[in-house]
């Protein structure tokens, strides 16, 4: 195995409520690497994301996952997240009564938990949690609400691009992230993400258009459709599909 | 800041599932088990209660032996053998403690252990503490500070004696003796609990707090407890409650009134833990509590706040009769079942005062094979002049063996009274847990943040150092709910 | 008091065991948790006599007639075939009294203790089974069921048997006109899969009378049954509904009103029992209660440990319009299932004074105004019936209740 690959996805099969969505996906993601995934309505992005982040319901039926160099495809959805891959929801959910500050330190200190490392207090956690969210343009007072409860679009996108900021993935996965944003605030988001983008840090980008992809410029763009990577190639992909749609790739594959 | 919060990492330090299962190895008196007349008359001799105080207890007695036991149709219940009961224990030592150094230095340890430091010395800050254990209150702390504000606070069995005035004049003036069959047992063998007289126009300058303990085997707690805030006045009080672990029921049947003249405000908080059984449902509490408050004077307030996470059956409705012109009665309540437990608990809202109003939340978490009711009664009566209420009973339930019920009972009998009423009944969603589970947090944390979520208007509700150890509780209370 | 069965024969022997279920449990008395707010053992002061033919006069009612429907005239709880009328080749009509397995047919264990249910099956006289099995058909047959009498001490017992094939469809118009004793009626629906029913019930007898109905619903899978049940007849009405969701994707909606003034004593119980995955149930009840009249509303949703999935909705709202009317409520949910979405709301008040200003200030006169709140207030639940002539049948009823009753509360001051 190559020791640069931070993800690795070997003839990936697998079902949602017995129908086979996936037919065997091959995906590798070096180190620092940022790689977007491209495809029509119902072609499996969302598959892809949920089945690689341990969701149940969403059974892999054969192949494998491994994330920085060991099999996943035997934990659960927490142990994945633990080993550092971070799911950045298409529909963040909400969570009525539970308290951002307690959720977020919840997360955060099970990271530091499997690390070996200590806890973080309240009140240090709150500074360390003021102090991404600047960055992030997230005031105090939604930091106050509960978790995505009353959040506009672009309010829940940049909540969990702060969660990504707090949590310092090894992998990231971007599922729509650009769902449900106007232009201004697929500014912002990408701003955020492109703050954390970092040499120990792979993402993989999920989309529908090209649009985002031009905010954050990915290295390599696979196009999948009918549960199968049918091209890759550079950035340019996404231009031509944002030029040919995505009729004239899948006639090509 | 205050007591408890420096014994809660000793409380998550005990072991077991239910960390408070330990038995205090301590010498006590008993009576005989079982109970007649002699019995009664064994208590108030013990007391040295007054004349009136006997008799009081005696009629009470004859009461309940004609009353039928009640037969509830949504809880399955072991017949209880009143005889085989022990209805008065008392640690040896415990009696007549001028100091606290004078407590059994084991019982301290007790307390110690259950998160409720009695060494004033010790605390950080003001909480009044009366601690009592099976059947006697072994200590009241913080005494002298609230005696200098006029401020009563000391068990009743000493209050009989002090203040008989004052206890003739409220003791069962808010539950009458013959209220149900429960008030009535406990009026004629009640051994101890607490008693607080908050003066005209005083606010009480700390929580009361009173922790009860059943710690002998077989023995039933019958704790009375009476609150009586004068005009203007104002008191927070907490009640904590713990039993060790054992394999035959006990029973627990208190009555506690509040009294709330004009102007004055009661709020009473509760966290119940009493032993709640093993997974079949063997050993654990019979908690029948009567809780009533009476709001006598206009704009009198009296809020209840209850989280019941014990006991292996509940049957508890804390109520208000809400006489007095714009009173307000609340009532915010969570109740966790797991395991094999019962709860039945609600309120009631008595509207007879113009313009008195009422509020209800109650939250109930279902796990395991437990069976969860909210049972409710408000009741808007004809001088209630633009009464309101509104009730919000939700429910949730975790596992597929567990039931949540509720049978609210509303009536109205004057028109330009406002009655709302909302119940909901869902479960954790799947999107909810898994949103938690990529965060790393692990499935039986994400349950206990959600349904703390769930419950979180209600433990707003609870003062800052209970809320802590309640929501610790209801994690707890799930372990072992999932997967 | 009870009813008198002296010299009663009764028409099949396993009728015999339900009026000896009855007789031993005899009236409820507000002990019974289910007959709590209506204790008929306290209510019912007058002995009965059952009633055993076509004897005394028959009221007309006073809502239009409907064209085209096959009606159905009971005197006495018994079946006038020379009145009753029915064209429709769809229906298949029969006594089931005539079938020797009619005592298996109607044996609902559920109902062993009801008092109206053992009196009822006791005492009837005859038991009508309607068959419909018309898939094929364009057409949805109307059937009214009139229910009539005219003896002061007399019950009456009728049970009416509605089956549905797969498939079928029918319209149901039920009518409690003039009766001066007490009534005390059972249908019985059984829609088959994918089958369809509206059922509009008018309960609008005399002031005098006591009447009792039960009516019981199963339903299989795919069907969708509606119900709306209009109560504003009787000194003592209980107007019981119980319905059994027993196949999935069953839906069904249920609303019913109570309208009270004088001294009525007007309940509305429901009992749903979600029994299966995927079924989904919505209820609205409305009530109006004027000088003293007592309106109850006690609705029980049962989701059994198999029913996941299941949607039960439930609203009631009661409008008090007079200072000595009493509204009882008692919405129940029995969950046992964990993957539902259960919901109920109860509200009680009066007339909002911005509402009735607000149009008084239009130059709207109080006394419409006032009808006028009332009529939006009872309106919707009408607003899932799908058959048009049952609507205009409900809307008339309405609007004549409260047009009599704003008229007297403002001649009364």
């Amino acid at each position: 195995m190559d020791s640069m690959s931070i993800l690795e996805i070997n003839e990936l099969t697998a079902t949602v409520d017995g129908n086979e969505i996936l037919h065997g996906i091959n995906l590798k993601i070096n180190k620092g690497e940022v790689h977007a995934i491209m495809g029509p309505n119902g072609s499996g992005k969302s598959t892809l994301s949920y089945v690689l982040s341990g969701r149940t319901g969403y059974e892999i039926t054969g192949g494998d996952i491994s994330l920085n160099g060991k099999s996943i495809i035997d934990d659960e959805a927490d142990d994945r997240a633990r080993a550092g891959l971070f799911l950045a929801f298409q529909y963040p959910v909400e969570l009525p009564g539970v308290s951002g500050m307690s959720f977020l330190r919840a997360s955060f200190n099970a990271r530091l938990r499997e690390n070996g490392e200590e806890e973080v207090d309240h009140l240090d956690f709150v500074k360390i949690v003021r102090a991404e969210a600047k960055k992030l343009g997230i005031s105090d007072e939604m930091l106050k609400r509960p978790v995505n409860v009353g959040f506009s679009g672009g309010e829940k996108k940049r909540y969990e691009i702060l969660q990504m900021a707090l949590l310092k993935p090894s992998m990231a996965i971007l599922d729509e992230t650009d769902s449900g944003l106007d232009v201004d605030a697929l500014k912002i988001v990408s701003e955020g993400v492109n703050l954390l983008r970092h040499p120990e840090r792979s993402m993989l980008v999920i989309t529908h258009y090209q649009r985002l992809l031009s905010h954050i410029v990915p290295d390599k763009v696979h196009i999948l459709s009918g549960g199968r990577i049918v091209k890759s190639g550079d950035k340019s992909l996404a231009l031509e599909v944002e030029e040919n749609g995505y009729a004239g790739i899948d006639d090509a594959a | 800041m205050v007591a408890t919060v420096e014994t809660i990492s000793a409380v998550e330090e005990a072991t077991g599932k239910y960390k408070y299962g330990f038995v205090t190895d301590i010498e006590s008196e008993k009576a005989p088990k079982g109970l007649n007349e002699d019995i009664i008359r064994f208590i108030s001799g013990k007391k040295n209660e007054p004349e009136w105080m006997l008799n009081w207890r005696l009629k009470a007695y004859r009461h309940w032996l004609k009353m039928p036991e009640p037969n509830w149709s949504k809880l399955s219940i072991a017949p209880i053998d009143y005889n085989d009961i022990y209805y008065y224990s008392a640690p040896k030592a415990a009696e007549k403690l001028d100091s606290l150094d004078e407590v059994d230095p084991e019982l301290l340890a007790t307390y110690e252990k259950l998160g409720i430091p009695l060494n004033e010395q010790k605390m950080l800050s003001g909480v009044a503490v009366d601690a009592v254990f099976d059947s006697v209150s072994v200590a009241t702390t913080f005494r002298e500070e609230l005696s200098k504000v006029g401020v009563i606070f000391c068990p009743i069995s000493e209050a009989i004696q002090k203040y008989p005035e004052l206890v003739r004049k409220y003791l069962s003036s808010v539950v009458p003796v013959s209220d149900n069959y429960f008030s009535a047992l406990n009026s004629a063998v009640f051994t101890d609990g607490s008693f607080v007289y908050v003066p005209k126009n005083v606010k009480c300058p700390m929580e009361l707090s009173t922790y009860f303990r059943i710690n002998e085997q077989k023995t039933g707690q019958f704790e009375r407890t009476l609150i009586v805030v004068e005009d203007g006045g104002y008191v927070s009080y907490l009640e904590g409650c713990t039993a060790p672990q054992r394999d035959e029921n006990q029973l627990h049947a208190a009555v506690v009134e509040l009294v709330a003249l004009t102007d004055s405000e009661i709020k009473y908080s509760t966290v119940q833990n009493w032993y709640p059984g093993d997974e079949t449902g063997k050993g654990g509490i019979y908690n029948f509590v009567t809780k009533r408050g009476s709001c006598r004077g206009d704009r009198s307030k009296i809020s209840w706040t209850q989280v019941e996470t014990g006991s292996a059956i509940t049957w508890k409705y804390p109520s208000c009769v809400l006489k007095g012109k714009n009173s307000i009665g609340e009532f915010y309540s969570v109740a966790v079942t797991n395991g094999a437990q019962q709860a039945d608990t609600g309120t009631k809202m008595i509207h007879l005062g113009e313009g008195s109003k009422s509020t209800i939340i109650s939250k109930g978490i279902s796990a395991g094979k437990s069976q969860n009711t909210y049972r409710g009664l408000v009741e808007i009566n004809r001088g209630a002049e633009s009464a309101r209420n509104f009730t919000q009973c939700d429910s949730l339930l975790v596992g597929q063996t567990c039931g949540a019920h509720t049978v609210p009972y509303i009536v109205s009998r004057n028109p330009s009274g406002k009655i709302e009423h909302e119940a909901t009944t869902s479960r954790i969603s799947e999107e909810q847990l898994f949103y938690c589970l990529q965060r790393g947090i692990t499935e039986e944390d994400a349950v206990s943040l959600i349904v703390n979520g769930f419950c979180k208007e209600v433990m707003k509700e609870l003062p800052m150092e209970f809320a802590v150890e309640a929501q610790k509780l209801i994690g707890i209370s799930l372990e072992g709910s999932v997967g | 008091m009870l009813p008198e069965f002296d010299n009663f024969e009764v028409k099949n022997r396993w009728q015999k065991v339900h009026i000896d279920r009855f007789l031993k449990s005899g009236w409820p008395s507000s002990k019974n948790e289910e007959w709590k707010f209506t204790s008929l053992h306290h209510l019912v002061h007058k002995p009965f006599k059952i009633g055993l033919n076509l004897n005394g006069i028959v009221e007309s009612k006073s809502a239009p007639s409907i064209k085209g429907a096959n009606q159905l005239i009971f005197r006495n709880g018994i079946l006038d075939s020379q009145l009753s009328e029915v064209d429709s080749d769809d229906l298949v009509i029969n006594n089931l009294l005539d079938n020797p397995s009619a005592s298996v047919f109607l044996n609902q264990t559920k109902l062993k203790q009801h008092p109206v249910y053992n009196l009822t099956l006791g005492a009837m006289r005859s038991a009508t089974v309607i068959d419909i099995d018309n898939a094929s058909s364009k057409q949805t047959p109307l059937i009214e069921l009139f229910f009539t009498g005219g003896l002061i001490k007399q019950s009456s017992h009728p049970v009416v048997i509605v089956r549905l094939a797969k498939n079928s469809k029918v319209n149901i118009l039920e009518t409690h006109s003039s009766y001066n004793g007490l009534s005390a009626p059972i249908i019985f629906i059984e829609l088959g899969e994918g089958s369809v029913c509206n059922h509009v019930k008018c309960q609008v007898a005399d002031l005098d009378s006591i009447q009792l109905g039960l009516t019981l619903i199963n339903q299989e899978k795919d069907s969708d049954y509606r119900n709306f049940t209009l109560s504003s007849g009787g000194c003592i009405s209980r107007s019981e509904l119980h319905l059994n969701l027993n196949g999935e994707e069953a839906i069904c909606h249920l609303s019913a009103i109570y309208l009270g003034c004088k001294q009525q004593h007007m309940d509305v119980t429901s009992r749903l029992y979600h029994n299966v995955a995927n079924c989904k149930s919505e209820q609205i009840i409305r009530g109006v209660l004027d000088d003293r009249a007592r309106g109850i509303f006690q609705g029980k949703i049962r989701v059994a440990p198999e029913a996941q999935k299941t949607d039960g909705q439930q609203m009631t709202r009661a409008l008090l319009l007079s200072r000595e009317t009493e509204a009882d409520t008692k919405p129940e949910l029995e969950i046992f299932a964990d993957d539902v979405i259960c919901t109920h709301g109860a509200t009680v008040g009066e007339l909002d004074e911005n509402q009735l200003f607000y149009l008084v200030s239009r130059g709207i006169p109080l006394i419409k105004a006032r009808a006028m709140l009332i009529e939006a207030f009872l309106i919707d639940t009408l607003s899932q019936i799908r058959a048009p002539e049952l609507k205009k049948q409900a809307e008339y009823y309405i609007q004549d209740w409260v047009s009599k009753s704003t008229k007297l509360s403002s001649s009364t001051g």
